[in-house]
């Protein structure tokens, strides 16, 4: 048995354990009777296993990259739809925590790139903009200059400029990897985002992210190029 | 846009259908079970493992099947859905759905011949797998006419819808044009696929549209530029075995045979479980003779067999033959002795045993019992031949080859090519056995030989018939179709001759008898036929004409 068939057979496992655990707090939220604080608890527990997902995900990523196996799968997706799914997994919870998640998306426009792990980077990223929203999230993407762009903005008091100012560049992985650990999760988020991005290629394109404040909402304003 | 149903409206639209779940982890498989249930489902089965989900599957026909990809030792989901789509327990109007743990991505590059409709990653909610089971239902809808079309192998018919579809420009259209591309591919019109390739391919490099673009120009026999497309492919993608069986067809149709075995070999490291590419790279080896090696793959095939709808007793046959030529004769005829326990009398399997047993005893040095056993083949040969695939007919001739039996060699070999004269593929194969012979031919010449013969025949056959003059076309075809029963292309035009020859003249009972042998045999011969297939529908409908018109 080769380490990497273990490696997998483990994340199985781990997944299956984590799809359980969802499963039963999911079931838990639909008892209407629920006291507020045994809900609040539930809606806590939700949160965390869909962070704890994500992070999973990440070093997944990680380990691929560090063994040349991050090839993304290249398939046509209808981009509507995508976000679609995306918010149905996230609103259940973030109806519970009043944030009003919307999509603003042309329901024609679709585009390549690997499903799993863009979702991947949105699921995070919505985590972090739920986390600092006032009480919006809008998701929303478009074809601007030959690229398909996902927006995750809030409107929370927005970016750090010490964030905005960082570049995020796929090339000086290493660095970068340090630097995003000691400066926190949020950054480490983003460092994987460009990563991913990054192994998005079109001819002479290559995907990227940017981070602003005050696109379409006050708040922070991440975006995913992708080409 | 799919505009998601109520939960009440989806109950109803779901609590007829009946479920499948499939996954070996209890709490797992409890779970999904949970789910269909609070959707609405009211029929709902579950299985352990991919041996009772296919018991399960041959009692009922499911409509939404829900399967983990990793289940455990036995079949994994990929193997139960070919399973399922190839013995038909399922149709193209079943839901099928994979859960997987992780990133899909290396299965659906080994999936691209047989994709379920949807991956769904862990952990999801419920409304996820609503969602996707809404989606896959509406994309049926859109396409269930085609794909009936498909099914009932008018592919002209699904074509022409595909394309009525693709005239109103709908939000799917880079679906359809996938979908499109592969139908008329598997019609035999290559242009049209090419176009449709070379359009997605204008715009952004997409592994599917080169993987058709490099199919196409094999089918060409464009081998050389066929294989720098497939060596592009499994260069950057290295989870595309589909792409690296390509190009091993490639080498092997260009002759270079340590190349295809270095490609199988990687694509086996990536997917050591595709029990077709262990027996294409054991046949290399047998080929190169790498003895050892090949003995390594066909003993993996026989016992991936096990799990697999392609179990074949020739997979056994082939261990055996790795091991006499290592002079392991004793384990050869173990291997053989296996054969009556998995297969019985179903796929020829005996004659697959004698002929083998011939050649390992002829390795012994026991003339006797040698040739005993090869009378043995020939006999059982002989009555079954109606039935006989190409396969056990290039297995005989092989064993005939090695025996130095070349009258044999050569009217087993002259069958097979007079059966496949249009089969490219086949003919390749033909053409390596004849070459490791000892016949005084050569290869490739007695090979277009043979098939010049028959494209003349055949078309001296259909000049006659444009000149209306029947019964010449039908005494030159039915006697082509005797002495050839396995080749499709004469068997279709001989059935043809029989059609007009009664629309002209009335129904005759001794040609309608012949035309419904005809059409069996057609059926028999390529069970999955798609080239020939809106030929095949079109002389149903006539036969049927007659008889009412009669």
């Amino acid at each position: 048995m080769r380490y990497s068939d273990i490696f997998a057979s483990v994340v199985h496992d781990i997944k299956n354990s984590m799809s359980v655990i969802s499963n039963h707090i999911d079931e838990i939220q639909m008892i209407e009777s629920l006291s507020d604080d045994i809900r609040a608890s539930a809606n806590v527990m939700h949160q965390e296993m869909r962070r704890a997902n994500n992070q999973l995900v990440q070093i997944l990523t990680l380990y691929k990259m560090d063994n040349q196996r991050l090839q993304p799968n290249i398939m046509e997706h209808n981009v509507y739809d995508f976000l679609e799914e995306l918010m149905i997994e996230e609103n259940a919870l973030a109806e519970a925590q009043n944030i009003d998640i919307q999509i603003e998306c042309d329901e024609w426009l679709s585009w390549y790139f690997d499903a799993d792990l863009i979702r991947g980077v949105l699921s995070s990223t919505i985590g972090n903009a739920k986390r600092y929203t006032k009480d919006r999230v809008l998701l929303s993407a478009v074809d601007e200059d030959g690229y398909l762009v996902f927006r995750v903005e809030d409107n929370g008091a927005g970016l750090p400029q010490s964030f905005i100012e960082c570049h995020f560049d796929g090339s000086k992985q290493q660095q970068d990897v340090g630097k995003a650990f000691s400066e926190g999760r949020t950054q480490l988020g983003f460092f994987f985002a460009t990563t991913i991005a990054n192994a998005h290629v079109n001819r002479e394109k290559k995907g990227f992210i940017t981070l602003k404040n005050g696109h379409e909402l006050t708040g922070g304003c991440f975006e995913l190029w992708l080409p | 846009m799919v505009k998601s149903a109520s939960n009440w409206e989806f109950a109803k639209l779901i609590e007829s259908k009946a479920v499948l779940v499939i996954d070996d982890f209890g709490d797992m498989r409890n779970m999904l079970v949970n789910i269909m249930r609070m959707l609405g489902a009211q029929k709902i089965d579950s299985a352990i493992n991919g041996e009772r989900a296919i018991e399960l599957m041959e009692e009922t026909r499911y409509d939404i099947v829900l399967c983990d990809y990793n289940l455990g030792a036995g079949k994994d989901g990929q193997q139960i859905l070919e399973e399922a789509r190839h013995r038909n327990l399922i149709t193209m109007a079943t839901i099928f759905i994979m859960v997987t743990a992780e990133s899909s991505k290396a299965m659906v590059m080994g999936a691209i011949e047989h994709e379920p409709d949807s991956y769904v990653s862990k952990p999801f909610s419920k409304d996820l797998i609503k969602a996707r089971i809404e989606r896959a239902m509406a994309r049926k809808n859109d396409l269930g006419e085609i794909y009936k079309a498909v099914e009932a192998r008018q592919l002209d018919k699904a074509i022409a819808l595909l394309d009525k579809k693709i005239e109103q420009k709908p939000k799917n259209l880079g679906d359809l044009m996938r979908v499109k591309a592969e139908i008329c591919f598997q019609a035999g019109k290559y242009d049209c696929s090419d176009d449709i390739y070379k359009q997605v391919l204008s715009l952004r490099d997409v592994p599917w549209a080169k993987l058709g673009l490099g199919k196409v120009l094999f089918k060409r026999k464009e081998y050389q530029k066929a294989s720098e497309i497939f060596r592009e492919l499994s260069t950057n993608n290295p989870d595309f075995t589909v792409a690296m069986d390509w190009l091993a067809k490639c080498f092997q149709a260009l002759g270079q045979i340590e190349e295809a075995k270095t490609v199988l070999s990687s694509a086996l490291e990536v997917s050591p479980r595709g029990i077709l590419r262990q027996e294409i790279f054991g046949d290399l080896n047998m080929q190169t003779g790498d003895f050892e090696t090949a003995e390594k793959a066909f003993g993996q095939a026989v016992k991936l067999g096990k799990n697999s709808v392609h179990n074949h007793p020739v997979f056994f046959a082939n261990l055996a033959k790795s091991q006499t030529s290592q002079n392991k004769h004793d384990d050869a005829l173990k291997s053989l002795g296996r054969i009556h326990k998995n297969f019985g009398d179903a796929k020829n399997a005996d004659i697959y045993t004698a002929a083998t047993e011939a050649l390992v005893y002829h390795n012994k040095g026991d003339r006797e019992k040698s040739q005993e056993a090869m009378k043995k083949a020939s006999a059982l040969y002989d009555i079954s031949s109606e039935s006989a695939d190409n396969k056990l007919t290039l297995e005989l001739a092989k064993v005939a080859s090695d025996l130095g039996d070349t009258a044999k060699t050569e009217e087993l070999l002259k069958k097979a090519i007079q059966n496949n004269h249009d089969d490219d593929d086949f003919l390749n194969a033909v053409t390596a056995v004849l070459n490791a012979s000892n016949l005084d031919h050569d290869a490739e010449s007695f090979v277009s030989g043979l098939r010049k013969e028959v494209i003349e025949m055949n078309n001296r056959g259909v000049q006659l018939l444009q000149k209306g003059k029947l019964d010449e076309a039908v005494k030159l075809f039915e006697e082509a179709a005797q002495k050839m029963t396995g080749n499709a292309i004469i068997t279709t035009n001989a059935t043809r001759a029989l059609l007009m020859r009664m629309e002209n003249k009335g129904a005759d009972n001794n040609d309608l008898f012949t035309v419904r042998q005809y059409l069996d045999r057609l059926k028999r011969i390529d069970p999955g036929n798609s080239a020939n297939a809106a030929s095949y529908q079109k002389l149903v409908i006539r036969l049927k004409k007659i008889i009412e018109s009669a």
